[in-house]
């Protein structure tokens, strides 16, 4: 697949704010929130500001990706069969719910159960739009190496981490030090690690598919003697992509190093600064950048066969 | 209804006519006009709702060129309807066409990404997907006589590769070539049910090849002699 850079910047972007709203709202659930006197000197307040703002600078770079923009309003209307629709209409619920969360913090005197409630529905809206945009890939069957539940599981793992990071430095610039912050993020890591192992595994896999399937034809062996094209169409631009195998192996690993290792080494630094963790940030968004960018590249879509390519 | 096109893959040559009549009707028809970018330069590029690609099968002698043109499949489980998230994509319950409103589209590539016959394809100077309406503005034009209430791409089409009908009726020209030529349809494997059938090619008799036997010795000289001789 084409890897088109709005979309790419899109995921990895509203991913970590989501990951960044989800963890400001764990951190109210686990009493953790303080009603300052100043309401824009806490942490929480900044952290929801800077989510919604991260989810929304994603929201803007995805309509670059569209080539007809004056119609994306349309695209909250399908939410009952579309998942780009659902993914559309949850980020739209999500604004109001967290205005509603930073309202709380900034204008009521006590952490109150509206409170609570504002965290615990902006926990749940985080998810489901991390959720709704790994589905938007899951659901095509046309896609192998996307259709795939571990595909929404990594949206929502990395969404997480990159946000369980900022989180953590925004409350390390504040002087806050929170042991079981670290702790989750460790788990995040490692579950991470995991999951992208499992993936790549699984997209190893040899396909089924072939241009005898596509092409139906019975014969032993079926090859393309011309494309008719001479020069390349739409089909061609959007799904073809060419990428050494060599190249795939050596960005897998350093997306691995960027994502996981590094900012990993950075966590366990001691004393804990907001430097070393600004460090991990970048690193992981690089990563994940990186990470995104191998996703569509290695996604490969079944007319390819048509075209005498692997699927 | 359920409207769709049967392609003979037997008697198809290649010709591409299909492509160029859809072409040249489709982009002055409903979805029109079908852009074209660097149409004489170095990289032309420009919308098809049909294209032909030309296949080799078996090895030879057994081989045999199969011509194969493909447009949109009208399938009946549509993913790319179901995952169009502006609600442009639809399909027609009435005859079961899958139609795209130019008006709602916002062009974002996603029911492209859906199907898996390369069907549909974005016109960059419109900024929304097109793809083949099979001649919506043509099947129901009554000002046309009868006969030419068909596809362009099978009024056209030189070896009578191509035919349209109504697959629900089992009597219908369509379903009985499917029938008797055990027409299939394509990626059956991932259960969108596409309309449109293809007749595989028919069994071609097999080339038997004159294998020259390598001349004995004595004929050998024989050869030799008798050239020698007439020098």
């Amino acid at each position: 697949m084409h890897p088109a850079f709005s979309v790419i910047f899109f995921t990895v972007t509203s991913g970590m704010g989501y990951g960044l709203l989800f963890f400001s709202g764990l951190l109210v659930l686990l009493g953790r929130a303080e009603v300052m006197v100043e309401p824009l000197n806490n942490p929480l307040v900044v952290s929801g500001a800077l989510g919604l703002i991260l989810v929304i600078l994603g929201l803007l770079s995805s309509t670059l990706h569209l080539a007809n923009p004056k119609n994306a309003w349309r695209a909250f209307l399908r939410f009952r069969s579309s998942w780009l629709s659902r993914e559309g209409v949850f980020a739209l619920l999500s604004f109001p719910i967290v205005l509603l969360f930073i309202s709380n913090l900034i204008w009521l005197d006590d952490i109150t159960l509206l409170t609570v409630i504002s965290a615990i529905m902006l926990m749940i809206i985080s998810v489901l739009t991390l959720y709704s945009t790994g589905m938007i890939y899951a659901c095509l069957k046309t896609i192998r190496a996307w259709n795939s539940p571990l595909v929404p599981i990594n949206y929502i793992l990395l969404g997480l981490l990159s946000g369980g990071f900022s989180l953590h430095a925004i409350l390390v610039y504040w002087e806050q030090q929170l042991g079981s912050l670290s702790m989750l993020i460790m788990a995040l890591l490692t579950l991470s690690f995991i999951s992208k192992t499992v993936y790549y595994y699984f997209i190893g896999k040899p396909s089924e598919l072939s241009i005898k399937t596509a092409t139906g034809l019975s014969a032993r062996k079926v090859r393309l003697l011309h494309t008719g094209e001479s020069a390349k169409n739409f089909s061609m631009k959007e799904f073809g992509f060419d990428i050494s195998e060599k190249k795939v192996l050596l960005l897998r690993l350093l997306s691995v190093l960027l994502i996981v290792v590094v900012p990993g080494l950075c966590l366990l630094a001691y004393p804990l600064s907001f430097s070393s963790l600004l460090s991990a940030i970048i690193c992981n968004f690089l990563g994940t950048v990186m990470e995104r960018w191998l996703f569509f590249v290695e996604a490969k879509h079944v007319v390819n066969l048509y075209y005498g390519r692997e699927a | 209804m359920r409207l769709g096109l049967v392609i003979d893959l037997d008697t198809c040559v290649g010709c591409h006519a299909c492509t160029v009549s859809c072409k040249e009707w489709n982009t002055s028809g409903t979805t029109g006009s079908l852009s074209d970018q660097n149409p004489y330069d170095k990289d032309p590029t420009g919308v098809f709702f049909n294209r032909v690609r030309s296949y080799e099968a078996g090895d030879y002698p057994h081989n045999k060129t199969v011509n194969f043109p493909m447009s949109c499949m009208q399938c009946e489980e549509a993913a790319c309807v179901t995952v169009c998230p502006t609600g442009a994509s639809y399909k027609r319950k009435s005859d079961g066409i899958v139609l795209i409103d130019q008006d709602k589209c916002m062009g974002c590539n996603y029911c492209a990404w859906a199907c898996p016959y390369g069907s549909r394809e974005l016109d960059r100077e419109s900024g929304t997907m097109k793809k083949c309406t099979l001649c919506v503005d043509r099947i129901y034009d009554e000002t046309l006589p009868e006969e030419d209430r068909q596809p362009s791409c099978v009024m056209t089409c030189p070896s009578s590769a191509r035919h349209f009908g109504d697959f629900d009726d089992p009597n219908s020209h369509v379903s009985k070539l499917t029938r008797e030529r055990n027409g299939n349809g394509l990626m059956n494997e991932l259960g969108y049910n596409p309309t449109n059938q293809y007749l595989p090619p028919r069994l071609a008799n097999n080339i038997t090849i004159n294998k020259k036997k390598q001349p004995s010795l004595a004929e050998q000289v024989k050869d030799w002699a008798n050239e020698f001789i007439t020098r």
